[in-house]
């Protein structure tokens, strides 16, 4: 074995660049060390899915805000796609790691979220009482907090947990944003169809000029993201009432019918082949020949790619994809109308009787942000909150977004403005019986068989009513698996003595958290009978003694617990929100 | 004449055909390159060509983008490869020179890990990690970087240290050379090409690791470049031009690396490497 | 090198020789043997990774066997070996050409351009390709417009009644479930590895071009010389190669992670049983399930290695 040849002049030069990279990066790694590990600072990470354009500016300009006023706190904002977000969460929350605020959301596994609410975040309703400081100086001042939103924070308010443990600035709706030169050029109008059947026209027109001038040009741009959004919106129009009636158990009108609608199906009052589920499956299948072929397996991104490239006309939006639809259209150098997708009118030969006018829009996806209970420094947590969700910042901080604020007495960005939410009426409870993967998977399975014309709506109904009880079980028990250890703990013992004090110390808002509270425990107590009745599994066990039998005791605690609730006077008037 | 003329259309006909494949393999770099000077406008018109004007402002983007995880990486890559060597040549060593009691039984204790797939252990290895207070710290991916290395570097330098002459090392001895010794003045020098084939080969396994980032990490700024570029890949609104200046700048320190070690990385693997 | 051999008489005075291996005991103990024995562990365990720990038994492994993910995923697995088999093909014709190329100078500059594109980080091609299917912006429905080939394939389409691909759509490679696997096959053309061409060609140095010389005079041809000749010389190599590709495909999992996400796909088309392990461990909270699952694969692979093994023995 011979000694190796000398090293030649490359290999020196390869030796000194390998050298001088590795002192830049260990003067890099001291750098970065220095900035965000060995500082005097506070330091607080704030975590969300919003990739959209414009949005990470934002909240950039806010932090820059805020540590402005003050200089000993250093915020690190974490952006993560919202396809990892769920992975990075429960990777961050298991190691302890996650960062100081999150955006609340994708974390529940069907059921888990209540378990892992109480378990990982703190509470706010105590800060919601009081009045948000930063508020100082506008006509929100001394106001309690969670009176400054114009939805007060509806959706936030966690009916298992009967606490408030997010907070969120900017509404949502959706919307139909049209290419208005290109619409003019079909239609030779200005206006957008104003019926339904109209639109039906209008759409067809858009077919027959893109046939007669062989250009590819589509009425509608989608996705199976647009769609379902279409689907819930002509939907919500006609099957209001199913929900109101008999799948919305806990009147929490939380849009999701999961669990409820399972036992109101068990139960026999909820059906899926009845005539109004019928009409409006008939009616979201009527808009199906229009949309782009393919949709179903693209992503919403291509849709939006469509709409920018001017080969649809029309795409379904909702507020906060509207920043990178103007940006987009701006240069691809178009102007954008918005309009609401026209329902048809009581006169509608076939839609006419059911047609309920629209669902109140949703108060859900507000991008709430809650404290996680690995943070360092909560109360600089919720000070931030305080502080973005205050009038001035909010205000600024939706329109550099370009979404819907909630904040009362600001203003939206001009693009918003066809976009302002109507929270009047009942909302669309949805008839989609998902809540699991598997149920998941076989509702959209038939779906889309019956949405592509590959099958007729009864044998679409048939086929879902004869497979639907296995899978669903299947679901309600993985389900049990992770609620098993969701049952009250110390923090929702906690929130049920503070929710009491507040009963006794506040006569007006009586009635209200009295009826919220018969809600939640309703809506709790439903669940689990649901559970226990339909779960063999469980049924079993009771019979034994182990955790799971524990478990149930536990349970029945909490029942008796409730009962001392209900005690309480009733309201004056129960009834539907 | 005729026997030669087949002959050399038989040539051409082989340069062809590398060529051929030469070119689908360079057609992603091609196209990495010519996006990256585009903005998208550029691109949708132009797709395949270099359009004018080049947009070098693209590279500049980019490498604001990758330049903390390029640096970490280098960090953690060359810490870890660095170490390894420090803990697997006196282990290998060991194996070559004695025959102590126990030996064997370490020796199997190492080979065994070899068929152990580094997939079934993830979870707990998060969960000692997490003990050891090293999430989201570029030390954890240098002790794993180390701990992954272990087995098939003391494999290797084994077989390769028993094939230097013991003569070398008797000579040393009588000397008065210790073990350490003896790895500094005899093993080393004549390592160069095996140590730095397996040095490579580590460098690119840190380089190309995207899972244990991922789960490890949380700061942005922390990142290595494999997790870094896919958290880059989920942006909704995608500017292809920086994108891709941005991976070619990620391209850029193998590149480097392999150029300058290519004439020992070519003589390592046909040696030793091979053999395990 | 003989061993010095240290009898356990002479210990006393060579117990330091230990402390060469000491360290490399102690981290692969820590973060190989540790994990590996707290895996198996937890198998037995409904566990979620953080404070929920039951004692289950087996259920892990019973619900494990029954799970028609899994075997699917061992499907698709069994599925993409068969095919990288067939891409293995490439890395040793490109050897064998450039081996018999008659110029050395040729020969070495193919050898340094083949480097070039393919040590590029794996992240980055991985990326790169997937932006090549990308359905609106990707270069393949670019191509395959611009050639016509599109218009072929239509036309093939409309004849057996496929429904993929129909005229002015771009078909969604990695979205259509009907396209997912063939997407998966075509990955990586034209499916040179520089490791591999390298390996394959340091074995065929060995090969006298006096032999070709000689072949030539007997009249063999060049598929003979490649089976008789060229194919007995990296056989070795070519197992290897292969031993570590299929164990490579059942553990590698980043590479659907990236392309199709945590759900794998529409209907988890693409699901690999890494992939559900790792998405049951950090996305399900299901890391006692996920822990059984790794026990799983890693029993595949000890099997695979076995009949390897055997293989190898019996041709020698």
């Amino acid at each position: 074995m011979a000694r190796e040849k000398p090293i030649n002049w490359l290999s020196y030069l390869g030796i000194g660049l390998v050298v001088a990279s590795y002192i830049g990066a260990i003067v890099n790694t001291f750098t970065i060390g220095k900035e965000i590990v060995w500082t005097n600072k506070k330091v607080i990470r704030i975590c969300h899915w919003q990739l959209e354009s414009g949005f990470r500016e934002a909240v950039t300009g806010t932090i820059a805000a805020y540590e402005k006023l003050h200089p000993d706190v250093k915020i690190i904002q974490i952006p993560i796609t919202d396809k990892a977000y769920r992975q990075f969460l429960i990777t961050q929350l298991i190691g302890g790691t996650a960062p100081d605020l999150i955006e609340f959301g994708q974390l529940g596994a069907y059921g888990a979220l209540d378990n892992v609410t109480a378990r990982y975040f703190y509470p706010l309703g105590q800060y919601l009482k009081q009045p948000n400081e930063y508020n100082v100086g506008t006509n929100l001042e001394g106001v309690p907090w969670v009176h400054t939103f114009k939805h007060e924070l509806e959706y936030n308010w966690d009916p298992n947990n009967l606490d408030y443990y997010s907070i969120g600035i900017t509404g949502v709706s959706q919307r139909l944003a049209y290419n208005k030169q290109l619409m003019k050029a079909i239609t030779g109008k200005e206006t957008p169809p104003q019926t339904f059947r109209e639109f039906i026209a209008f759409c067809k027109g858009v077919q027959h000029y893109a046939d007669s001038t062989k250009q590819k040009i589509y009425p509608i741009a989608a996705a199976r993201y647009q769609f379902e959004g279409i689907a819930s919106d002509l939907g919500g129009a006609l099957t209001r009432t199913i929900g109101l009636d008999s799948i919305d158990r806990n009147y929490n009108a939380d849009g999701d019918p999961g669990i409820e609608g399972f036992t109101s199906w068990v139960e026999g009052k909820f059906s899926f082949a009845s005539e109004r589920a019928k009409a409006a499956s008939e009616l979201s299948k009527e808009i199906v020949p229009f949309l782009e072929p393919g949709f179903m397996a693209r992503d919403r991104q291509d849709a939006a790619f469509s709409f920018a490239q001017q080969r649809a006309v029309i795409i379904p939006t909702w507020s906060w994809d509207m920043n990178s639809q103007v940006g987009q259209a701006k240069e691809s150098g178009f102007d954008i109308g918005i309009m609401r997708f026209p329902l048809p009118d009581s006169t509608d030969a076939v839609y006419g009787k059911y047609v309920e006018g629209y669902a109140a829009e949703s108060k859900s996806f507000d991008m709430p942000f809650a404290v996680c209970r690995f943070s360092q420094h909560p109360d600089i947590a919720i000070d931030f909150l305080r502080f973005y969700s205050s009038q001035k910042v909010a205000e600024t901080f939706c329109k550099k977004i370009g979404w819907l604020c909630t904040v009362r007495g600001t203003e939206n960005i001009d693009f918003m403005q066809g976009f302002e939410p109507s929270y009047k009426g009942y909302p669309n409870v949805g008839s989609s019986m998902t809540f699991g993967n598997e149920t998941d998977n076989l509702s959209f399975q038939l779906r889309w068989e019956y949405f592509s014309g590959k099958t007729t709506f009864d044998s679409y109904v048939n086929s879902y009513s004869s497979k639907f009880l296995p899978v669903a079980l299947k679901d309600c028990n993985s389900s049990l698996m992770t609620l098993r250890n969701s049952l009250p703990s110390a923090a929702q013992t906690i929130s049920h003595l503070s929710l009491l004090h507040e009963i006794s110390a506040d006569t007006a808002q009586e009635a209200k958290v009295l009826l919220r509270l018969q809600n939640s425990v309703d809506g709790y107590a439903g669940y689990w009978a649901s559970l226990q009745a339909f779960s063999y599994d469980f049924m079993n066990a009771m019979t034994q003694d182990n955790e799971r039998t524990r478990a149930i005791k536990n349970e029945l605690q909490y029942k008796m617990f409730r009962d001392d609730f209900v005690n309480v006077p009733p309201a004056p008037q129960g009834g539907k929100p | 004449m005729i026997e030669r003329k087949r002959f050399s259309v038989r040539e051409v006909f082989k340069h062809i055909c590398i060529l051929a494949v030469l070119f689908f393999s360079f057609f992603p770099l091609y196209v990495m390159f010519a996006i990256s000077f585009k903005t998208n406008a550029q691109f949708a018109v132009n797709p395949l060509g270099f359009g004018l004007p080049l947009h070098f402002e693209n590279w500049l983007v980019g490498w604001n983008i990758v330049r903390d995880y390029i640096f970490n990486t280098i960090f953690v890559a060359i810490t870890s490869v660095v170490l390894t060597f420090c803990f697997t040549i006196p282990a290998a060593y060991f194996f070559a020179r004695y025959k102590a009691p126990f030996s064997k039984f370490l020796w199997y204790f190492f080979l065994v890990l070899m068929l152990m797939p580094g997939v079934a252990n993830l979870i707990p290895l998060f969960m000692i990690i997490k003990s050891m207070n090293l999430l989201n710290s570029l030390m954890a991916l240098v002790v794993l970087g180390i701990a992954g290395g272990q087995v098939v570097q003391i494999y290797i330098l084994r077989n390769f240290i028993e094939e230097i002459p013991k003569d070398l090392f008797d000579a040393a001895e009588i000397d008065g050379a210790g073990p350490i010794k003896q790895i500094l003045t005899i093993v080393l020098p004549m390592s160069g090409s095996i140590v730095s084939t397996l040095a490579i080969l580590q460098f690119i396994g840190v380089w190309n690791d995207f899972i244990m980032p991922m789960i490890l990490i949380r700061d942005d700024k922390l990142l290595t470049l494999a997790a870094g570029l896919v958290k880059l890949d989920g942006e909704y609104v995608k500017l292809w031009g920086q994108m891709m200046a941005g991976y070619a700048i990620s391209s850029i320190p193998l590149v480097l690396i392999f150029l300058f070690t290519m004439r020992l990385f070519v003589k390592g693997l046909s040696s030793g490497a091979v053999k395990g | 090198m003989i061993a010095r051999i240290i009898t356990r008489k002479r210990l006393v005075a060579y117990w330091y020789i230990y402390l060469l291996v000491l360290p490399s005991i102690l981290i692969v103990s820590l973060f190989s043997y540790a994990p590996a024995i707290s895996g198996i562990y937890h198998a037995f365990f409904r566990w979620n990774g953080d404070y929920i720990n039951d004692f289950v038994g087996l259920a892990n492994f019973a619900e494990a066997f029954q799970d028609p993910v899994l075997w699917g995923g061992f499907g698709l697995i069994g599925i993409l070996v068969l095919f990288n088999i067939f891409k293995m093909i490439p890395s040793v014709l490109t050897a064998v050409v450039i081996n018999r190329l008659k110029s050395e100078k040729a020969a070495y500059v193919y050898k340094v351009l083949f480097v070039v594109p393919m040590i590029i980080p794996g992240m980055v091609s991985l990326l790169i390709w997937k932006f090549f299917f990308d359905s609106n912006a990707g270069m393949l429905n670019l191509l395959l417009h611009k050639t016509g080939i599109m218009q072929l394939l239509c036309s093939v389409d409309s004849f057996f009644h496929w429904g993929i691909f129909v005229a002015g759509i771009n078909p969604i490679w990695l979205g259509d479930t009907n396209l997912i696997i063939p997407s998966l096959i075509f990955w990586g053309f034209p499916w040179v590895g520089v490791v591999g061409v390298l390996i394959y060609l340091a074995g065929l140095q060995n090969i006298d071009q006096s032999i070709y010389e000689a072949a030539d005079l007997d009249g063999i041809s060049s598929f003979q010389k490649l089976l008789r000749i060229e194919f007995p010389l990296i056989m070795s190599q070519v197992r290897i190669n292969l031993v570590m590709m299929i164990i490579g495909t059942l553990q590698d999992y980043a590479l659907i992670l990236v392309l199709f996400g945590k759900e794998a796909g529409p209907n988890g088309k693409a699901m690999v049983p890494g992939l559900y392990m790792f998405i049951n461990a950090f996305v399900n909270q299901r890391a006692g399930y996920a822990c059984a699952i790794g026990i799983i694969m890693f029993a595949f692979i000890l099997i695979l290695t076995e009949i390897n093994n055997r293989l190898v023995t019996v041709d020698k």
